[in-house]
């Protein structure tokens, strides 16, 4: 730790108001050998450029960030990027800044990123854990597959080398298979699977019943369909197609700490609100950055903030953030005017010229900038 | 033995033995004649099928045949051709030249210049030039070109004004512009050959110097010279044709082209049909400009009930005539009488304005580099170089590296070539004058190789700092003029409901200032501005004190009476009529929105 200059402890100690990790930051920059005149001149001119960047009062902050975002997202590419080669693909680029800032759920391209634990970072953990992660449907350790019209019944032979890879016992498969088949199936000779229709099923209900046995999930979580092992810096990651938190977060190895996914909503239900604030700002700087496009952290917090400040991710939709609008006029000029309208007249709402829609609509002045400042007036004494 | 399926159009026609042999049987009888020439064949081994082809919509292009590693073009052909014996029609009919589509194109090997011949080409390209389509093609040098470049340099030669037609005093167009003095180009491609461009050319050599100059050619503005200007220089005519005619209307009434009386209904005012003859049209020659009529119409009732208004017979007939409206004027060129396609007789009148070059119009060289004028300036003022030369016209050279419209500089250099030497130079892709050539014949007028040249600067009478590239270069005019576009609005119409200023040129509206340019002047804080700039609608409301309805009291006993509550006082504020409006179609849906004031200086 550097020791701190004396002239900065001091200016610290004067200037309680001032943000005292920029100080931190000179602090650490400052040279060993620095005159208390240049250490003087520094915070002088420190303490000038944070007086600049400070946002005057009632600046339209919101309007500077949507235009400060939306500005760039229009050189956006609109269609989304496959890379070739490798095997996870994802959605980038203006579908996904919508999907961020909507907070949809059901994404285009769900991701987890998983690390591991460090007594299990070596490649059979990691290999195992993956194996445990991916979904494994009957149809992968079922050998051959027969219908039979006459006795009404479907019969699955299993691949009993895919069953020891997965560590199963082949009574077990019951208990995995759908719900509406499990009570009609049986286990014939320790390798045989069975599913009986009833006396009247023919040929496509039988079909339907095999269909129904083979897409059952045997192994791993359901909802991951792939799963990618790379390794950087002699760390293993997974990265999964397909998200289930809760599910992976019980896996013996999982670092539940660096376990990350791009679903906001199920951020929000597994690690809280702070966490999905959090990833909603990684991932719109990620977006923006990703089409060599720049834009000031600020706003992106800001939005953020907006998102977020409810105690839970609001989309800015009609459902999201703008139905907690207080005025009537505000959200009827966003969509769905005749619900608000109607709904404010039912439940006689009071509507404040207090936002900017609706003093431009009434063509009052904005509360905003040079709206706010008034001449006060004493009133002569009748 | 494998049958080998044939197909017609992709419709299934029958089996031969063998598939080579029978496209080459094919191709003889076609050659012969004896099969249409419109049709293609190809015979894909891989399938085993043969695909005849003769659907309507195909893309097809003509190439020369070679036989033996020759081209069937030969001298001895090439001198039948340049006889006359020989014409277009009949070396397809012979067969020297083929269409190819995309499906027998397959089974071919095109050589692109005789030189390259082997004994395994079937054909030769005519020239690399046919690459490029019409337009495109009459870009110069366009091998030294980024191909989206061409794609929009063709784009603005379509703009361009020129002599599109020679009868364009006897066509119907609504509007046509006539460049008056057009020129040849000095740097031109095979393409212009081919058009006949020399009797409809469309632009003007100029001589052109590529530097900034005073900043009125920043972002692709360019300058003029005023001195060139008014010499006559890329002058042009407009012409716009006004119509009116005698509609018939069911019940045998009909308009009337003539002179209306003051008794007409909508009536204007006297003045404005001095120039009217006694048939209703104007004079030929008279210049006029917005307001005057050019045609008197009398048109008929709008409704049978009106005649009768008032239990009175009145003569309801309206004055329907056609006046100029705001920006318009010329000198009437011509009028025209005649019966239309639905059978009434239509007038039309065509009005001619001579536009000269002026600040904001838009020209173009032959290259994608368009640009709008940013000024005009006197001829005494522009750079001079060693032998007293002024530019026609300065384009910046910031729009040439970013483009990469190399072609645009090599233009310059031949075209300066051209000029000097007094002979057109051949700008043609891939087998033009090259830069070299082009280079030493300059050397050989005593010029700089590199094109550039000495500069004054008239003002200071110093040299430049720097040499100046200076050349000729074909500038076309575009079809977009300001005059045409010009709109501006102080006070002017306005909407019947929501008292909101009227939209467009031609009505004399404003210019909209939308939700994103709301939010500029929001983002910026200045509140005042917004708010007097969406005043256009403002009115003052009356709100009454008691129940607080916005709305238009009632007068009773000479006292304003609210509706409501019966309240004689109001207070007053200053809304949007727009707003009111929307109050207003609110209470006729069963809403009633009341209001609570405040006294705006004492809250």
């Amino acid at each position: 730790m550097v020791k701190e200059n004396k002239l900065v402890t001091k200016f610290r100690e004067e200037n309680k108001d001032f943000p005292q990790y920029i100080l931190d930051e000179v602090t650490k920059h400052l040279p060993s050998k620095v005159t208390d005149a240049n250490v003087k001149k520094i915070l002088v001119k420190i303490a000038e450029e944070y007086e600049d960047s400070l946002i005057s009062p009632y600046e339209a902050i919101g309007v500077i960030t949507a235009q400060s975002v939306g500005e760039p997202s229009t050189q956006m590419t609109l269609n989304t990027f496959h890379f070739a080669g490798v095997a996870s693909s994802s959605v980038q680029g203006l579908p996904r800044l919508i999907e961020i800032l909507d907070v949809k759920k059901n994404l285009e391209s769900p991701q987890m990123r998983i690390h591991l634990t460090e007594k299990f970072n070596n490649e059979a953990s990691v290999k195992l854990v993956a194996g445990k992660i991916k979904e494994t449907k009957l149809v992968e350790i079922a050998s051959s597959s027969d219908i039979d019209t006459e006795n009404k019944k479907v019969t699955i032979k299993l691949d009993m080398k895919a069953l020891k890879k997965f560590d199963l016992e082949a009574e077990a498969i019951i208990s995995y298979l759908d719900r509406k088949i499990r009570k009609d199936s049986e286990i014939v000779d320790g390798k045989i699977l069975e599913v009986k229709g009833t006396a009247t099923s023919g040929l496509k209900d039988l079909m339907g019943l095999k269909e129904l046995a083979y897409n059952s999930i045997v192994y791993g979580i359901k909802g991951v369909s792939d799963v990618n092992l790379t390794k950087t810096d002699g760390e293993y990651l997974i990265t999964t197609q397909g998200i289930s938190l809760k599910n992976v977060k019980k896996i013996e190895g999982v670092d539940v700490d660096r376990l990350f996914c791009n679903d906001i909503n199920e951020i929000f239900d597994t690690y809280g609100i702070e966490a999905a604030r959090a990833l909603i700002i990684n991932e719109l700087m990620e977006v923006v950055n990703s089409q060599g496009l720049s834009v000031n952290e600020r706003h992106v917090l800001l939005i953020a903030d907006a998102m977020c400040y409810i105690g839970e991710p609001r989309g800015m939709t009609r459902y999201g953030i703008v139905a907690d609008k207080l005025n009537v006029l505000t959200k009827a000029s966003f969509e769905t005017a005749l619900k608000h309208i109607s709904k404010g007249a039912i439940m006689n709402e009071i509507n404040p010229l207090t936002s900017i829609t609706e003093n431009i609509m009434t063509n009052q002045m904005v509360n905003v900038g040079t709206g706010i400042p008034k001449v006060a007036v004493k009133p002569r004494a009748k | 033995m494998v049958q080998i399926d044939v197909y017609m159009n992709e419709i299934y026609k029958g089996q031969c033995p063998n598939g080579k042999s029978f496209v080459e049987n094919f191709k003889k009888s076609r050659r012969a004649g004896e099969i249409s020439s419109d049709l293609n064949i190809r015979f894909d081994s891989s399938v085993e099928s043969i695909y005849i082809e003769g659907s309507p919509g195909r893309v097809r292009r003509p190439v020369v045949r070679v036989e033996k590693g020759k081209a069937l073009i030969t001298d001895d052909v090439v001198s039948k051709i340049t006889s006359g014996e020989l014409g277009y029609d009949d070396l397809v009919a012979t067969g020297i030249i083929e269409y190819l589509d995309a499906l027998e194109e397959e089974d071919c090997l095109i050589a692109m210049y005789t030189s390259q011949l082997t004994d395994d080409h079937t054909h030769v390209e005519l020239s690399p030039i046919l690459m490029f389509g019409l337009n495109t093609g009459t870009v110069p040098f366009s091998d030294y070109d980024e191909p989206s470049r061409l794609m929009r340099g063709q784009k603005t030669i379509k703009q361009a004004v020129g002599t599109y037609t020679l009868n364009f005093l006897n066509r119907k167009e609504t509007d046509r512009n006539v460049l008056i003095n057009p020129q040849k180009p000095l740097v031109g491609t095979f393409t212009y050959d081919l058009l006949g461009f020399e009797k409809h050319p469309a632009g003007q050599n100029l001589t052109v110097a590529i530097m900034s100059y005073e900043g009125y050619n920043m972002e692709d503005g360019i300058i003029l010279n005023q001195s060139s200007v008014e010499r006559g220089m890329q002058r042009s005519f407009y012409y716009k044709n006004h119509t009116s005619s005698e509609v018939k209307y069911p019940g045998g009434l009909q308009d009337r082209i003539g002179l209306p009386n003051s008794e007409l209904k909508g009536y204007r005012m006297e003045e404005d049909y001095r120039y009217l003859e006694d048939d209703g049209i104007i004079y030929l020659g008279q210049t006029v400009g917005a307001g005057d009529v050019i045609i008197g119409k009398i048109a008929p009732p709008r409704f049978i009930e009106e005649m009768e208004g008032f239990g009175q017979m009145v003569n309801l007939n309206i004055d329907s005539s056609l006046a100029l409206r705001e920006g318009e004027a010329g000198v009437v060129s011509s009028i025209f009488i005649f019966e239309n396609n639905s059978g009434d007789k239509e007038t039309n009148v065509l009005l001619r304005s001579q536009r000269s070059p002026i600040v904001g119009d838009k020209f173009a060289s032959r290259h994608g580099q368009k640009g709008v004028i940013g000024g005009v300036i006197p001829g005494v003022d522009m750079p001079v170089t060693q032998n007293g030369t002024t530019p026609d016209l300065i384009f910046s050279p910031h729009s040439i590296p970013g483009r990469k419209t190399v072609s645009h500089v090599m233009e310059v250099l031949a075209g300066k070539v051209a000029a000097l030497s007094g002979e057109f130079i051949d700008a043609n892709p891939f087998d033009g004058q090259s830069e070299e050539e082009l280079r030493a014949q300059l050397a050989e007028y005593g010029l700089s190789k590199s094109g550039t040249e000495i500069m004054f600067d008239p003002k200071t009478g110093k040299r430049m700092e720097v040499e100046v590239y200076v050349g000729s270069l074909y500038y076309l005019r575009l079809s977009h003029q300001v005059a045409n576009k010009i709109q501006a609005r102080g006070t002017g119409p306005v909407q019947l409901l929501t008292r909101q200023p009227a939209e467009g040129r031609m009505r004399g509206g404003g210019l909209k200032l939308g939700e994103m340019e709301k939010d500029a002047l929001l983002s910026h804080g200045a509140a005042l501005l917004l708010k007097e700039r969406f005043s256009s609608d403002q009115t003052t409301a009356l709100i009454c004190s008691e129940c607080g309805y916005l709305g238009d009291p009632y007068l009773f006993n000479y006292k304003s009476k609210c509706p409501i509550c019966n309240t004689t006082t109001f207070n007053e504020v200053e809304i949007a009529y727009a707003f009111k409006l929307l109050m207003n179609e609110l209470k006729s849906l069963g809403v009633n929105p009341t209001f609570g004031t405040n006294d705006r200086f004492f809250d």
